[in-house]
């Protein structure tokens, strides 16, 4: 087991199209029934439906994106059992690929038929949200907002813990989030990305991906050394690779896992279990699988992608993931990568096609985003003894 | 915080924005850099901005240098532009615009310009002081050789600019790139940021400011990059024996933090500034202390 001591997560909430909560994702990925979700797109006359991973917005339609990362923050803030005090001294981390687009999307096509009307009307910028939720939370600490495209939250996640495992903040929520938006699905679509059906991480037949919402919410506080039992965020590493900035390399995914082990003084044959970013893109998924094979010597763990199930929820998946898989191991569990069947031997790996009984150890989380943005994380999970 | 970080170097420019971009090439190749390809108007910023800094220092990053870019608005021109194209016209946008698109792009073309390999390259976003949230993130990993960076682009037409922005009367927007190479291993730095300090009250303010003029090495002047600024709220006796100091700006945009700390360490007549700002969302007071190298001290 580690000797770092990192942050304890306190609390957490995650909302995806597996459900609202913990206990809502831990039953749907157990039982593997994520519903799969759709968006229409009209092309002049033509209307196509392509497959997206939404969040049930229906079970709180008055809810909007302001409203569900309140939502989720709110319940993780009480998870925690952070208030006044712990409320002052708590930093907001905030990870997000596509941030403010579908409140601006809306407003675009809600008044773009207005004479006066100014495209992106908004003087306050992407840190705009994190101020307007710390401000509800009554969250008296710094504000980050992160933009590094997919790896977004998973950096959220491992700066805040840095800043609390460093004694800079008494308490630091980790937001994820992201949501539909137009241009985001269209460009994917552009990029030719998308599969048709539906995303099959590391399977040999892979298309592509699936878009998908989510948002997710961890409350990470300072390691006790009485604090022996329950979760903690132990550290991780975050690489930029500079040589392509859409496709990184078994090397850099190879570099990025060996310096997360390093940074923590775990050896490979420690891990519980390995989350894959596991896009279900051709390049990615083979470099992914390369990349582990060589930095783990092989990867006996179980290894799944939650992108199977979740879609992918971009910016947000560091947190959403994160949340996600702890929901399932407190269910004591690891789940199934859905979508996997036949075996690519490109990519050396082959995930678990089963939900495995596991309720303790440690879990190495790999997240990776456009701009060559590579972040793998470090999280253990110990009960009583 | 105390920090004690030597910088190592810092550049930085800003200019008005006219009623067209203004083309950036020329500006690049002053300083002996090629124009990359494919690279939107906030890459280029980034690019001039990061290898003038690089430039200043006369060497190259070394391994592992992280870049980190701050920004309130980001790639703001591209996101309408392909906005437009997406919900007006039901166009996809091309491939790369939309790969570009990604503010954090901007990251990865100043890493690869300025050969910082192998390090985090992160993007934080944040209001009012972008500059602070970029160093704050940056300092978790102090021991780390970092380019930090503030970058805002032009967004055109110009008067749909200003009126985006709440600008009135005569004020122009304006673009910037400012930079500054953190590095604790440095020996002879342009300067130190001494310590980065968040106050919750105006009592805790005034403490701060007596101490940075207790340790001092010599007079301290004293800034801010926004308006109402809470120097206003030091007791009279403190604030006397502070010396108002400003850098002149082109026109408005949102790294002038960056405006204020990279032209004092170019230009300040005192040894030691002290920048104080204020966060609206908390109440709180922030307190920059920054030295510069080879001031006199008398």
């Amino acid at each position: 087991m580690s000797a770092a001591t990192g942050a304890v997560i306190r609390g957490y909430d995650v909302i995806s199209a597996a459900g609202i909560g913990r206990r809502e994702h831990a039953a749907a990925l157990g039982a593997g029934r994520v519903s799969p979700g759709e968006v229409t797109l009209a092309d002049g006359s033509a209307v196509r439906h392509l497959p997206y991973q939404r969040i049930p917005q229906a079970r709180h339609s008055a809810l909007d994106e302001l409203g569900w990362l309140e939502f989720a923050a709110s319940r993780a803030l009480a998870d925690a059992g952070l208030g006044g005090e712990g409320l002052a001294a708590c930093g907001l981390f905030v990870g997000s690929s596509g941030s403010k687009l579908p409140e601006t999307e809306r407003q675009w096509l809600a008044e773009c038929s207005d004479p006066d009307f100014l495209p992106i009307d908004d003087a306050r910028g992407h840190g705009d949200l994190a101020d307007r939720l710390a401000g509800r939370l009554g969250l008296g600490g710094p504000r980050y907002s992160f933009g590094t495209a997919c790896s977004s939250s998973a950096n959220a996640l491992l700066y805040g813990m840095r800043a609390v495992a460093q004694g800079r903040l008494g308490a630091a929520l980790i937001v994820g989030f992201d949501f539909f938006n137009f241009l985001t699905l269209r460009g994917f679509e552009s990029l030719m990305l998308l599969d048709p059906e539906r995303a099959r991480p590391f399977d040999a037949r892979r298309q592509g991906l699936v878009l998908g919402e989510g948002v997710a919410a961890l409350v990470l506080t300072p390691s006790g050394s009485a604090e022996i039992a329950g979760w903690r965020l132990l550290g991780g590493a975050s690489i930029g690779d500079t040589q392509n900035p859409t496709q990184t390399s078994a090397d850099e995914v190879a570099r990025v896992v060996r310096r997360a082990l390093k940074a923590v003084r775990v050896e490979p044959g420690d891990l519980a279990g390995v989350k894959a970013h596991g896009t279900a893109t051709s390049g990615n998924d083979r470099a992914e699988g390369i990349g582990l094979v060589r930095a783990l010597g092989g990867c006996p763990a179980p290894v799944s992608s939650l992108k199977g199930s979740l879609g992918h929820t971009l910016g947000a998946c560091g947190a959403v993931e994160t949340a996600a898989l702890m929901a399932c191991i407190d269910a004591g569990f690891w789940p199934a990568s859905e979508g996997f069947e036949i075996p690519d031997p490109d990519c050396g790996i082959q995930p678990v096609r089963d939900a495995v009984s596991l309720q303790t150890g440690l879990f190495l989380l790999n997240f990776f985003g456009f701009g060559g943005n590579n972040c793998a994380l470090l999280l253990e999970c110990r009960h009583e003894a | 915080m105390r920090l004690d970080w030597p910088i190592r170097a810092s550049w930085g420019c800003e200019w008005a924005q006219g009623e067209r971009p203004q083309p950036l090439d020329g500006r690049l190749s002053e300083i002996g850099e090629v124009p990359q390809r494919r690279a939107n108007r906030l890459m280029q910023l980034a690019h001039l901005g990061s290898a003038g800094c690089v430039r200043q220092a006369g060497s190259r990053p070394p391994q592992g240098t992280g870049v980190v870019l701050g920004s309130r608005y980001g790639n703001l021109a591209d996101t309408i532009r392909l906005s437009a194209g997406v919900l007006m016209e039901q166009q996809p946008p091309m491939p790369f615009d939309f790969i570009n698109v990604s503010t954090n792009l901007a990251g990865f073309h100043t890493a690869r310009a300025v050969g910082a390999e192998h390090g985090p390259n992160l993007m934080v976003a944040h209001e009012q002081h972008a500059l602070v949230a970029a160093l704050e993130i940056a300092a978790l990993e102090v021991e780390r050789a970092w380019l930090v960076g503030v970058v805002e682009e032009g967004v055109w037409p110009l008067a749909e600019q200003s009126r985006r922005l709440r600008l009135e009367g005569c004020a122009m927007p304006a673009e910037a790139t400012y930079w500054f190479w953190m590095d604790s291993c440095c020996k002879d730095p342009v300067g130190w940021l001494r310590a980065l300090q968040r106050m919750p009250d105006r009592q805790a303010l005034a403490d701060a400011c007596r101490q940075a003029l207790a340790d001092a090495p010599g007079p301290v002047a004293v800034a801010s990059a926004s308006d109402g600024a809470p120097a206003g709220l030091l007791p009279t006796s403190l604030r006397r024996r502070l010396t108002p100091w400003s850098a002149p700006a082109a026109g408005w945009h949102a790294a002038s933090l960056g405006r204020v700390v990279e032209r004092f360490l170019a230009a300040g007549a005192c040894p030691r500034l002290v920048v104080l700002e204020e966060d609206p969302v908390t109440g709180h007071y922030l307190v920059l202390i920054i030295d510069r190298s080879g001031v006199p001290t008398a």
